[in-house]
């Protein structure tokens, strides 16, 4: 087993011009800083529709963000045609990886908007999802989510209503929000290692447990063995995660 | 009913809305005024002797509306504004029925509005402008607007018809999205943009759009970029590029690279109004800031600097500006989640804070969500070596949930000749104003 001065993680972050408007920029750099700051050296590839689909198989951990309409159907093309398999290989072999908000839906079986024809997904999660139409409200706000005896902070801003699958298990469970579809009380889907979210906030900043776990499956994948992170001071992040609890009076 | 009469209920709401500290007053008589009659601002703007002047934009809507009414006020023209940045229809409408006279009538030559982005199509449906200056548009309040190509290709729907009442378009060339939309429509249009050499970035920042040619979706290549997405452009496979610029003089008489945007669509206006170059540069002079744009107070003897940011480029724009000064600045930066903030703060994982935490003396973090502030922050420095982190982030980020007693922190902590910068979104910005001045706008 390496050495800890000799670990090295190569971060993926899928389509970072098209598919980053929500600031999920913040997951990739939270994601870098916390393996830097335990002396993993952490790398930063970006992939974009030019990138070599076999770059994704170097990557350790994969991020992919939401886009508007227009950018999520150039991205569609290129994940269905040149990247898809690719990517559902190394989720299904167990790469950890965070999918938020259009990410998240691509991955399914399809979206079908409120007008026009369905839309195919990667079938990668057993999910799908329906845009009931303009007159129903999308669903925006803070959301807080119980996963795994933790709470987690984020902000939701949807039109989608996505619906799990007979296989599929939900990432979390919701206490504040509309989570995939305002209605079961599921949030997002677990898979393998790979996490599918409609939190953004982004998601990782205020859950910083949950960016060690992906942290650390990713270690795990790469290097066989169940590496342990060292505890980072996260008061900061906590003091954050409180004062939007308070506001949403869960505590 | 007649305008005499919508004119007496408007101006009886707006008093008792300020003998209730309810602010200015021009939102709620609007608001009565339109349901009234919808069609109250089409009458009103129709006695404007010369038109009206709309402006619209994500970023310098305000400061660029203030600089249009001031070069033609030194001109001896009058003006009505809605100088309290009450944007939506029924500030417009508010605006225009509070200058009436006793009878209802309108005495002035030109209305210039500065116009909330998502409203331009609905207002244009009831009024066409004699100018009509797109400045740019920016991702904002990312939970109000959602999709920007949306808000755009309303506006190009609705500005279209607008060659038939000769409406003159005045475009930001150097933003490829206002261009587009410039170069499409039938009627008269001029643009300005930079043309120097300095001021300029190496590439495109992370707080960027429309960086993909509209007419055929190719990544844009940029022979300089100024900010953000703004430069000179052309799309390498269609050949589509940035169209003539007017040639314009100005005085940079405000801070930033985005300032020079806002003074040169003033100018431009101007000219088109046979005000010449010159006397719109000798009259903005005197021009001083707009409420929460580079304003400046002195409190107990030291400066203060309030520039608002409202969105990632702004705030990019912002933290250059004040990084590039000769002395480390202490910054206090207050972030609202509120309505007219955008209650999604995600956007400040899109800002270039890394400048920051560099090149400062201290950075107090205020306002509703002052620990996602901090978050960011800590993040945002270089040092890998975490206790390292820990240490700066003590000693240089401080923390506080009340206004005032993080507005003293920032007084304290100032040297003799410092300027204590301040960095609020919207309503954080009016909440130190009052502070500051003990009047809410």
């Amino acid at each position: 087993m390496p050495k800890p001065k000799e670990l090295s993680l190569t971060i993926a972050w899928l389509y970072p011009n098209l598919m980053s408007i929500y600031g999920d920029r913040g997951n990739i750099i939270v994601l870098q800083k916390r393996c830097l700051w335990r002396n993993i050296q952490a790398k930063i590839m970006e992939i974009s529709l030019e990138s070599n689909p076999q770059d994704l198989a170097q990557c350790d951990l994969i991020m992919m963000g939401g886009a508007q309409d227009r950018q999520q159907k150039i991205v569609a093309n290129d994940l269905m045609n040149k990247k898809g398999p690719i990517l559902k290989k190394l989720v299904e072999e167990g790469r950890p990886g965070l999918f938020i908000c259009g990410a998240y839906q691509f991955l399914g079986h399809y979206y079908q908007p409120a007008n026009g024809p369905r839309i195919p997904g990667l079938s990668l999660f057993d999910i799908h999802t329906i845009h009931p139409g303009p007159k129903n409200p999308r669903a925006i706000g803070n959301i807080a989510v119980k996963r795994q005896n933790e709470i987690l902070v984020g902000f939701e801003n949807h039109g989608g209503r996505t619906f799990l699958g007979p296989s599929a298990q939900p990432f979390g469970k919701v206490l504040y929000g509309a989570g995939n579809n305002g209605k079961d009380g599921t949030e997002g889907i677990l898979y393998q290692n790979s996490i599918g979210s409609y939190m953004h906030g982004p998601i990782l900043p205020k859950n910083p447990k949950l960016a060690d776990w992906l942290i650390e499956k990713a270690l795990y994948i790469k290097y066989a063995t169940n590496i342990k992170l060292e505890n980072l001071d996260d008061q900061i992040e906590e003091s954050a995660k409180k004062s939007v609890l308070q506001k949403l009076k869960l505590i | 009913m007649p305008t005499f009469f919508i004119s007496l209920i408007a101006k009886l709401i707006s008093r008792a809305s300020r003998l209730f500290a309810a602010g200015a007053g021009v939102t709620w008589p609007g608001e009565i005024a339109l349901r009234l009659d919808k069609t109250i601002s089409r009458k009103l703007s129709a006695q404007l002797k010369h038109g009206l002047i709309l402006v619209v934009g994500t970023n310098g809507k305000t400061t660029t509306t203030a600089l249009i009414s001031h070069i033609l006020t030194s001109q001896g023209y009058r003006v009505i504004s809605n100088t309290t940045g009450a944007n939506l229809q029924n500030g417009i409408a508010g605006t225009l029925i509070l200058k009436t006279n006793f009878w209802g009538a309108l005495n002035a030559d030109f209305g210039i509005f500065e116009l909330d982005e998502a409203n331009l199509p609905a207002l244009l449906a009831f009024i066409q402008p004699k100018i009509l200056v797109l400045l740019n548009l920016f991702r904002d309040q990312l939970d109000r607007y959602g999709e920007m190509d949306t808000i755009a290709s309303n506006w190009q729907k609705a500005i279209q018809p607008l060659k038939n009442a000769g409406t003159m378009l005045v475009v930001n060339g150097d933003d490829p999205l206002m261009a587009y939309i410039g170069i499409n429509y039938p009627g008269a249009c001029k643009f300005f943009g930079l043309e120097q050499n300095q001021n300029h970035q190496q590439k495109l920042s992370h707080a960027s759009d429309s960086t993909f040619c509209l007419w055929c979706g190719t990544q844009l290549a940029y022979q300089t970029i100024y900010l953000a997405h703004y430069g000179n452009w052309q799309c390498p496979a269609c050949h589509k590029k940035r169209p003539e610029l007017e040639s314009i003089h100005v005085e940079p008489i405000l801070d930033g690279t985005y300032s020079l945007y806002n003074l040169k669509a003033a100018i431009l206006v101007a000219l088109l109004l046979n005000i010449p170059n010159e006397a719109s540069v000798r009259s903005l002079k005197q021009f001083k800031p707009v409420f929460g744009r580079q304003e400046e107070f002195v409190v107990q003897g030291k400066k203060i600097k309030i520039l608002l940011s409202k969105n990632p480029v702004g705030l990019n724009e912002n933290i250059h500006q004040i990084v590039n000064k000769p002395d480390l600045p202490t910054v206090l930066l207050i972030l609202n989640d509120r309505i007219p903030d955008g209650k999604d703060v995600s956007w400040i994982w899109d800002v270039d804070f890394e400048q920051l935490t560099e090149s400062s003396k201290k950075i107090i973090c205020a306002g509703d969500r002052a620990y996602d502030l901090s978050v960011r922050l800590k993040y945002a420095f270089s040092n890998n070596k975490v206790n390292k982190v820990h240490q700066s982030l003590k000693q240089k980020v401080h923390v506080f949930t009340n206004n005032q007693e993080a507005l003293a922190e920032g007084l304290r902590a100032l040297a003799p000749n410092d300027t204590l910068y301040i960095l609020p979104t919207y309503s954080a910005m009016l909440d130190i104003r009052q502070i500051l001045t003990g009047k809410k706008i």
